[in-house]
């Protein structure tokens, strides 16, 4: 129950505090909204209704609510050209991100994803999300395409267009640096590289030197709509309603956080500590997927011989990313085997060298090295040769790799058929897709060959964007947790085989509510229970920071709600562009080709038994047997959307 | 008999080696393998009752009763695979 409202100038607009009268604390969560169209110039600013605040908290769920609404103005979203101008791009911060919640740093961008087709949204830590909400906005929907190059400057809760004249063809760091020197040091700037500008299919979007919203294509979109980079400046501290409880629950989540191993680990080594368990297995993406494990040379303590620091985004306990002595950030576990094993190069500081050069260039590692390591492999078959290539493509050839990705970014050559990403496959013989290893044509992710571990292959079919581990990856898998702790997390007692199919439904479910809600929230996944460790934050621990910092209250049920609407939207906008039950699938290899050697040989996922991990999937979700969302929660999302 | 040990990330740093070689009696077995390294790194003991690691002997995975062999291969993993 809130009582009366009061109005306060918040840069150029009016903004609403309520006060809770129970305790007397201030709700000041109102989630300013700014809708920028640059063909125009028109900027509108606003607030988000509180009824969408308490579906979707803030993040990738209001994203999507706002995505879906904004798709459909146009009638048939499939007639949204993903590089038009008609595609808004949407970028939102998580409800609690640039407060002293542990790890609250994230933010999601949103769109018609250029490299699928289908809903794009990528999830990005560092300082932009925390400085863009003290600047005075929880969220931008940017529509339209300047006519010129530009950069959007917000500063004090009002927002200019301005010209990006000198800015346009540099890469992301410098970028940066120039809009630092133009801005004052205090700035933080969200940028995209060449290959965002030239509208590489899998371009991200930037901030600092590695953090990128990598899946999709959204520096793409970003690139299509004129748009150099968007600046946040501005000093205003997030009100929270209850600080010093706040203040108590961020000691004491702490405290639990760091006496966790697996966070331990982390800020001492980063993700590459998952490369030698993962290669002992033998569950590393090798050769585009022909190979199941690789060379030691990318083992974490190799990578920590190049690195002079630990890093860490807003607010952040664990310091997970490394600064390294070749001039960048990272490598993380992903980008050493998508640059590494995966097309076959094992020297670490080659590995690293590329590492960097993506992220100077702006583009996602995980879909550039998927998309070259496949290209690599058809060429290995003889399926394209040199007369579309232009030379060789070997396995191991750092010179042709670090080439080729330069071309990518600025589409020369060869490299502007792989800047189409997936979508290149219409310039290659029928059979290069049989190779190709994504998912609703979005590359995959991560590193882990998911053959072995049934609900990781579950999981990258069933993910909303595409292929990919984030969405909901169950990794408590590989633990030998007893029956009892499995059931407390999952909510009943499951099957421990995680190289069977049974029960796999289940625990994806889960994944999928609970990383929803954090990427709600603008929570870092390591610190959210159930990736790698059943020790980190869960729904009570989410519920105690929502409740602090903006006075809203939850129970763990009614916030897994949340994640579980998030879901449906999600399945409401793929429905939109066509998909169906046939799309929840995985690249053709995982199915007919047996891992090859060590722990996992012989492994690989059997069709018959893949469709009833989707039954079961599609049962926990509540949707019916071709996967889509039941009427009534249709009509509950769709009366939502009718507040956007 | 003669077995070799690598311990991976973040066994070794309580140790200090990636690999070291242990004598153990004939026909010994895992769990008898890591009682011996208990005994000798009482920090890497610590470890043990934190995390237990997953014991590969050459490519396979082996339980606590696993036998080992004179010149065997151990890599002793963390439990840990998210992305
Ligand atoms: S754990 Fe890593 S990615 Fe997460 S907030 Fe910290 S530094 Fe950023």
């Amino acid at each position: 129950m809130y009582g009366k409202v009061h109005f306060a100038a918040v840069g150029n607009r009016k903004v609403n505090f309520a006060v809770l009268k129970t305790y007397e604390v201030f709700l000041t969560f109102t989630s300013p909204i700014a809708i920028v169209n640059l063909s125009t110039g028109e900027i509108e600013t606003t607030t988000t209704p509180d009824e969408l605040i308490r579906a979707y908290l803030g993040g990738r769920g209001l994203n999507m609510a706002y995505l879906r609404h904004y798709l459909r103005a146009h009638g048939d979203p499939r007639n949204v050209d993903p590089l038009g101008p008609e595609n808004p791009l949407i970028i939102g911060a998580g409800m609690l991100t640039g407060t002293i919640s542990p790890n609250a740093a994230r933010f999601n961008v949103s769109a018609r994803s250029p490299e699928s087709g289908i809903l794009g949204d990528a999830n990005c830590g560092g300082f932009f999300a925390a400085a863009m909400r003290k600047a005075g906005f929880d969220r931008l929907v940017i529509l339209g395409r300047a006519e010129k190059p530009s950069y959007l400057l917000i500063e004090d809760g009002k927002i200019s267009i301005l010209s990006a004249d000198g800015l346009w063809g540099t890469k992301s760091p410098e970028a940066q640096e120039q809009l630092k020197a133009r801005h004052g040091s205090g700035t933080v700037s969200a940028v995209i590289g060449p290959s965002g500008e030239n509208q590489v299919r899998m371009a991200g979007i930037m901030t600092g030197q590695k953090n990128t919203a990598g899946r999709g294509g959204m520096g793409a979109v970003m690139g299509s709509k004129n748009l150099k980079a968007i600046v946040a400046r501005g000093g205003t501290a997030i009100e929270v309603a209850q600080k010093e409880t706040l203040r108590a629950l961020r000691l004491k989540q702490q405290e639990s956080l760091k006496n966790a191993k697996v966070v331990q680990v982390l800020g001492r080594v980063g993700t590459p500590l998952l490369y030698e368990v993962s290669n002992r297995l033998g569950a590393i993406r090798t050769r585009n997927s022909q190979d199941n494990f690789f060379e030691d040379s990318l083992n974490a303590e190799e990578v920590e011989k190049f690195s002079d620091k630990m890093l860490a985004c807003t607010s952040c306990v664990v310091h997970c990313r490394h600064r390294n002595t070749l001039g960048g950030e990272g490598p993380e576990y992903s980008t050493l085997v998508m640059l590494g094993s995966n097309v076959g190069i094992a020297a670490t500081d080659q590995v690293i060298l590329l590492n960097n050069l993506v992220n100077d260039l702006g583009l996602d590692a995980s879909s550039t090295g998927t998309i070259v390591a496949w290209a690599m492999e058809l060429y290995q078959r003889g399926l394209i040769d040199d007369s579309l290539t232009g030379g060789p493509l070997n396995w191991g050839d750092y010179e042709t790799v670090r080439s080729l990705i330069e071309d990518i970014a600025y589409r020369r050559g060869f490299g502007n058929i792989l800047a189409e990403s997936t979508q290149a496959a219409r310039y290659f013989p029928p059979e290069a897709r049989d190779y190709l290893i994504a998912v609703k044509n979005l590359p995959q992710s991560d590193p882990h060959d998911v053959r072995y571990f049934k609900g990781f292959a579950l999981g990258i079919a069933v993910a909303s964007r595409g292929a990919d581990h984030l969405r909901n990856r169950p990794t408590l898998e590989v633990f030998k947790l007893p029956d009892e702790v499995r059931a407390g997390i999952y909510g009943r007692v499951n099957d421990p085989d995680a190289t069977g199919y049974k029960d796999k439904g289940l625990i994806v479910a889960y994944g999928d509510d609970i990383y929803a809600v954090a990427d709600c929230m603008g929570m870092c996944r390591f610190v959210t229970r159930g990736f790698n460790s059943p020790h980190l934050l869960g729904y009570q621990e989410f519920c105690d920071l929502i409740s602090a910092s903006t006075g809203y209250d939850y129970t763990p049920e009614s916030l897994r709600e949340v994640g579980r609407r998030t879901l449906d939207t999600e399945r409401l906008i793929n429905a939109d562009f066509g998909l169906t039950r046939a799309d929840d699938t995985l690249p053709k290899r995982y199915f007919d080709e047996p891992m090859p050697a060590r722990k996992t040989k012989g492994h690989h996922i059997d069709r018959e038994q893949f469709q009833m991990m989707l039954d079961e999937y599609y049962a926990e979700r509540g949707w019916d047997a071709d996967g889509r969302v039941p009427p009534a929660k249709q009509a509950e999302i769709d009366a939502l959307a009718e507040k956007c | 008999m003669n077995v070799h040990i690598r311990l991976a990330e973040p066994f070794w740093r309580s140790v200090g080696l990636r690999d070291l070689d242990l004598t153990l009696e004939p026909a010994s077995r895992v769990d008898d393998l890591l009682v011996a390294l208990r005994e000798r790194y009482p920090r890497l003991s610590l470890e043990f009752d934190h995390t237990p690691p997953h014991v590969f002997i050459g490519d396979e995975e082996a339980e606590a009763d696993s036998i080992l062999e004179d010149g065997a291969r151990v890599h002793l993993v963390w439990p840990v695979a998210g992305g």
